[in-house]
């Protein structure tokens, strides 16, 4: 994981926490009206429960990361993990930064290692082309590799 | 003839309009559809049902610990905002589709790509006019219900458990499908941005393991290949 994205992993623990307490501490249903369980009391419950296994997920995921840490200088030249790499596809330029699949969010260039194009870049340098194939074909030009202080 | 008290009947009146508020996502055409100029295109409900379909049967088949209820009840509401924010695609920022729609099928074909801060700010406008859609569209349910709807777009949207990832993966498998399918009804090969957008997201292993059937699956190899079992992980 990147430090950006462990740090969006404490972000949303700490949004969940404060969402918990909100909705313990907000209009909460009564669990009885005359010897009945009401049914907004099952679904508060299970939206609990639901709450904590998020928040459950999260402190896994602290407990358990790993921050990416760029490769030997010597191999930077190379896409591995935490690469953010240059591209040129159907005439257009981007930025892919090639991360886990926690972190992965295509819409803000954040693509994962273990997607068709992720995996397909890894290990690719400057210059390379590299062609991702299936009943279209598309072609990947490496620009540019770099790894930043995640 | 039972009476129902008023509070009671306020309380399902509220209920009604929820439901003719969903309703009313079944005749609204998806837009990527509209832009390729699909004959009947497939609307907002279409795309929510099969992907919760989509989310129970891959979700079941991967055998991964994913809660299936809760696949099926994201998959369900991902959408639902659109019914107010509208649906938007990459191709309606920028103005990057000319006047002239004779040139949009070349534009269309290719994936759109833009800067870091682009990317950023698209994805942040688009949230907020999201959250807004969602929180008009669930505004008079009751409070258990909202705060459920609410808490499982909120988790769709973060992507960090194991069931938004799911539901986000399976979200572009349908519109490929949906994509393929139309290809074949037209006898035209689909877009090639719905395969790019798709290699770009997928990485769960049985996910891709069914795009890749799906290629398979849909004419453009031999009909042998087509045969063979789909094998999910």
């Amino acid at each position: 994981m990147t430090k950006d994205g462990l740090e969006r992993v404490k972000e949303e623990l700490e949004n969940l926490k404060k969402r918990r307490i909100e909705e313990i501490n907000g209009e909460g249903p009564r669990s009885f009206s005359f010897g009945n369980v009401e049914p907004e009391f099952l679904t508060f419950r299970e939206e609990m429960a639901q709450l904590d296994k998020q928040i459950a997920e999260l402190e896994e995921v602290l407990v358990k990361y790993e921050l990416i840490k760029p490769p030997l200088k010597s191999e930077r030249n190379k896409i591995y993990l935490g690469a953010l790499v240059t591209v040129q596809v159907d005439g257009q330029k981007d930025e892919l930064l090639i991360t886990s699949s926690l972190e992965a969010n295509p819409a803000l260039g954040k693509i994962s290692n273990e997607c068709v194009v992720g995996r397909s870049l890894l290990g690719h340098k400057v210059e390379d082309v590299v062609e991702v194939n299936s009943s279209v074909r598309t072609s990947y030009k490496i620009l540019k590799i770099e790894y930043k202080n995640n | 003839m039972k009476v129902i008290p008023s509070r009671r009947k306020h309380f399902m009146r509220k209920l009604i309009d929820f439901f003719v508020k969903t309703g009313k996502l079944k005749d609204i055409p998806r837009r990527g559809w509209v832009l390729r100029g699909i004959k009947n295109p497939g609307s907002i409900s279409d795309h929510l049902f099969r992907v919760a379909m989509m989310a129970w049967i891959l979700g079941r088949e991967k055998k991964d610990n994913l809660s299936i209820a809760k696949v099926i009840k994201i998959a369900l509401v991902h959408d639902l905002c659109e019914l107010y924010a509208g649906d938007t695609t990459p191709y309606d920022k920028k103005n990057i589709l000319p006047e002239d729609k004779r040139k949009w099928p070349e534009i269309l074909d290719k994936w759109p790509r833009f800067s870091k801060e682009e990317k950023k700010q698209l994805a942040g406008e688009k949230h907020q006019k999201e959250e807004k859609g969602l929180d008009k569209i669930i505004e008079d349910l009751p409070l258990e219900s909202r705060n459920e709807i609410k808490g499982l777009w909120l988790e769709y949207e973060a992507g960090l458990t194991a069931e938004s990832r799911f539901v986000k993966q399976i979200n572009r498998l349908e519109t490929l499908l949906q994509a393929l399918e139309y290809g074949k009804e037209d006898n035209q090969q689909p877009s090639r941005s719905w395969w790019i957008e798709a290699k770009e997201i997928i990485d769960d292993p049985s996910l891709v393991s069914f795009m890749e059937a799906l290629d398979k699956s849909f004419h453009f190899f031999e009909e042998d290949d087509a045969r063979e079992p789909v094998v999910i992980n």
